[in-house]
């Protein structure tokens, strides 16, 4: 859906620092065990036979066609309007197949054993920007529509490819 | 979760399934509110659902017993036996119990339960062997006078009596179910699964005597009892039962402004309208999930999901928990009947499915609405049955396709059930 | 919690024999139950799809919660498990259960998984999943399944981009 909204994730820049982590953790108030976000670094072989290090972030999709959701015989998981995709954990009973139908091991498992994930801070009023997002030193992450999203990738190249043209005595 | 602030002091009037569900839920949500829990009745908290069980002796006495005392002061519940509440002075928030104990507090459950109709006309025949099976001292004495190869009738056809009737059936006892319907269950249960049942019962010496009333019911000397019956036949008797349904315990609150006429209306949240004071259970007048309509629906399940909605809510959360969903089953041992939401609606709307399986008597009602079910009958196999009551309660919408393949094989859906996506409609998100 | 890989399962039920063969359960009654189902692909070609109805052992679980005689508890373990003896057959388990997983078929009495706590506390893995041939079933705690999916998910993109390695924390 085109107004749903995302998180987007800049890998070339993430440098591994997990703020955004503790950042989570601090603002929903986790309990040890359960990261709603997660960074995991990756060595991939660079093209000239060297090595570099990608990092990449795990957290809940959002999916459009939420497995989770089909997954919950509770009916706990649903879709917000925005497309954020939230639990209610009055209904939820913990029965773990929401993590069953997550192609991601989105879902997370508390001391309290009921399900809890990446809310994309929902508990901030509209358009705010999440915890992780604002705590990011770099910049990687960004929350918005898709939209957003475009506009925003559209304006880095812009300045890339103005930067290098400059660079280049054009 | 917001917690309440220490020494806010709950009183909970009732200790059955709506009660102690209550008490169980404040204890998760605040450990250290003080709660009282008050029961009508003398001894331990047990479960009226099972009493039938104990008297066919499929369980001892303790295992209708729903809590210990030790579990009850380990759970740091206060626990007053045998004194029912007589009054309540809502100005001071106090209840007044039979013995003119006072109880102050804070926010109060009202979970008092319903108690069963006593017909007019049995007035004078008070006597050892006419009586309800309603408390455990009932049952005790049923099962004292039930000797092997008595005489016992049952009057009422509704889910007590049955329940009665099934319970006393074997041991060379010859019991009369007194229906006043053309069939049993009538509320529950369409024609066909009745008759099922009825055949079922008839097997284990259960007679059924349809179209048919108690004129007078009279004791005979040595303790035996008469009973006149409208066609002018006549049953002697060791045992006569009543089950002719229930009202809300609420007598207690009369000329408050929380007695109404069907039981004590309340919000969504199951407060009443005086701040401070819920009811859960038989007593509290609910919303039917599939219709609307406000009932009172005396039943085990409901009453466990309103204790805990309460109590839940009046440990500080704001949890909706309004609506029930009608459920009851029937069984004798392997073989059940259970009704499920609204089989029986006379909605000019609704479409029926029956199927019938005669190799193991089962038979199926399913009743649609717009797409959506709203009432179904499972008698026999029942393995699935488990999915009904979520569809119902969340009046999923099924789309032709789904319906049509759910149809196809009506024995079996729970593989197709389990894939449904519609199933999933979360609403009040968090 | 025991983890069902429907992607893996070939439907050989020999779960469901393990089972009832090791706890003994009634006639008609199985802890776990294989379901098959049909599904069409993207040409309306059908293929078999396989489920399974087996006990979460919930947190919230709302057999136990319900039960009027305690017959359904939770045990020190963590593992909702069934006592026949006290059970009544009522039947509001079975009701309550989102997954209708107590199995009453011609039974009079509760039987259900109680997670094989007897095998787990000496090493073994349940019995279901010990009899798997494809490895459909896990015995796994959540968070190690939401581990193992998300390392799964990494490697997935990994090779998709050819790269090599794993991924680390």
């Amino acid at each position: 859906m085109a107004g749903e909204r995302v998180l987007y994730f800049d890998t070339k820049r993430c440098v591994g620092c997990h703020a955004c982590e503790t950042a989570c953790k601090i603002e929903n108030g986790i309990s040890p065990g359960p990261k709603w976000i997660e960074v995991v670094q990756q060595v991939v072989p660079r093209e000239d036979d060297g090595w570099t290090i990608e990092f990449m972030p795990l957290n809940c999709r959002h999916c459009t066609n939420a497995g989770c959701i089909t997954a919950c015989p509770a009916g706990a998981i649903g879709k917000r309007g925005d497309g954020v995709v939230l639990v209610n954990r009055a209904l939820c009973i913990g029965c773990g197949e929401c993590l069953q139908g997550c192609p991601f091991g989105a879902p997370q498992f508390g001391p309290g054993g009921l399900m809890e994930k990446c809310t994309l801070c929902a508990h901030r009023p509209a358009g705010s920007p999440t915890a992780c997002e604002q705590l990011c030193p770099v910049g990687a992450i960004r929350s918005g529509t898709p939209q957003e999203m475009s506009l925003h990738k559209r304006s880095s190249y812009l300045i890339t490819a103005i930067a290098l043209s400059a660079s280049q005595g054009r | 979760m917001k917690t309440i602030r220490k020494k806010e002091h709950i009183l909970i009037l009732g200790a059955g399934a709506a009660g102690l569900s209550a008490a169980d839920a404040i204890r998760t949500a605040s450990p250290d509110t003080p709660v009282t829990v008050v029961s009508g009745e003398k001894g331990r908290p047990y479960a009226r659902m099972a009493l039938p069980y104990y008297i066919s002796g499929k369980i001892p006495l303790e295992g209708i017993m729903t809590r210990e005392e030790k579990e009850l002061a380990r759970q740091g519940v206060t626990y007053i036996a045998g004194d029912p509440a007589a009054g309540i002075d809502i100005d001071r928030r106090r209840v007044v119990l039979r013995s003119n104990r006072k109880l102050p507090f804070d926010k109060l459950l009202i979970a008092t339960g319903s108690v069963p109709e006593y017909p007019e006309m049995l007035a004078g025949t008070e006597a050892p062997g006419v009586s309800h099976l309603w408390t455990l001292e009932d049952a005790r004495q049923i099962k004292r006078l039930a000797h092997e190869g008595s005489s016992v009738a049952v009057w009422g056809a509704g889910f007590v009596s049955f329940m009665a009737a099934k319970a006393l059936a074997g041991h060379d006892r010859k019991v009369h179910l007194i229906c006043r319907a053309d069939r049993i269950l009538r509320r529950v249960l369409d024609a066909e699964a009745a008759d099922l049942v009825d055949r079922t019962l008839f097997e284990k010496d259960v007679l059924c005597l349809k179209n048919t009333n108690v004129e007078k019911v009279e004791v005979l000397k040595g303790g035996r009892k008469r009973v006149v019956l409208n066609d002018s036949s006549e049953l002697t008797v060791d045992l006569f039962i009543i089950a002719l349904g229930t009202k809300p315990n609420i007598a207690f609150l009369e000329g408050t402004p929380l007695a109404g006429k069907k039981g004590i209306e309340v919000d969504e949240y199951l407060e009443t309208r005086i701040p401070g004071i819920y009811a859960a259970g038989d007593v509290a007048v609910v919303s039917d999930c599939v219709t609307g309509e406000r009932i009172t629906p005396a039943l085990w399940s409901t009453a466990v999901m309103e204790g805990r909605g309460a109590g839940l809510n009046m440990a500080g959360a704001r949890r909706r928990c309004d609506l029930a969903l009608l459920m009851n089953v029937v069984d004798f041992g392997g073989y059940s009947a259970i009704s499920i939401g609204h089989p029986l609606t006379k909605d000019a709307g609704a479409e029926v499915f029956q199927f019938t399986r005669e190799e193991d008597r089962s038979y199926r009602r399913f009743v649609f609405k717009e797409d959506r079910l709203i009432g179904a009958i499972v008698v026999g196999a029942c393995f699935d049955a488990g999915f009904f009551p979520m569809l119902i309660r969340r009046r999923v919408e099924l789309t032709r396709d789904q319906k049509d393949a759910l149809l196809r094989q009506p024995w079996d859906m729970a593989s197709l059930l389990m894939s449904l996506p519609s199933l999933m409609q979360a609403k009040d998100l968090v | 919690m025991i983890s069902f890989n429907e992607k893996r399962c070939v439907g050989c039920y020999a779960c469901q024999v393990v089972c009832k063969m090791e706890k003994g359960f009634p006639v008609g009654v199985f802890g776990i139950t294989v379901l098959k189902g049909e599904e069409a692909d993207e040409n309306g070609v059908f293929r078999p799809v396989f489920r399974t109805s087996l006990c979460r052992h919930c947190t919230e679980a709302q057999c136990v919660r319900i039960c009027p005689v305690r017959a359904i508890t939770r045990d020190q373990h963590g593992m909702v498990v069934g006592t026949p003896e006290k059970c009544i057959g009522c039947r509001l388990c079975l009701l309550a259960c989102p997954r209708s997983v107590p199995d009453f078929t011609g039974a009079q009495r509760v039987s259900k998984c109680n997670g094989c706590v007897e095998r787990l506390q000496v090493g073994l893995q349940p019995r279901c999943v010990a009899s798997c041939p494809t490895a459909a079933l896990e015995s796994v705690t959540r968070q190690e399944l939401s581990e193992k999916k998300r390392r799964g998910y990494l490697e997935k993109r990994w090779e998709r981009r050819q790269g090599t390695g794993t991924p680390s924390r």
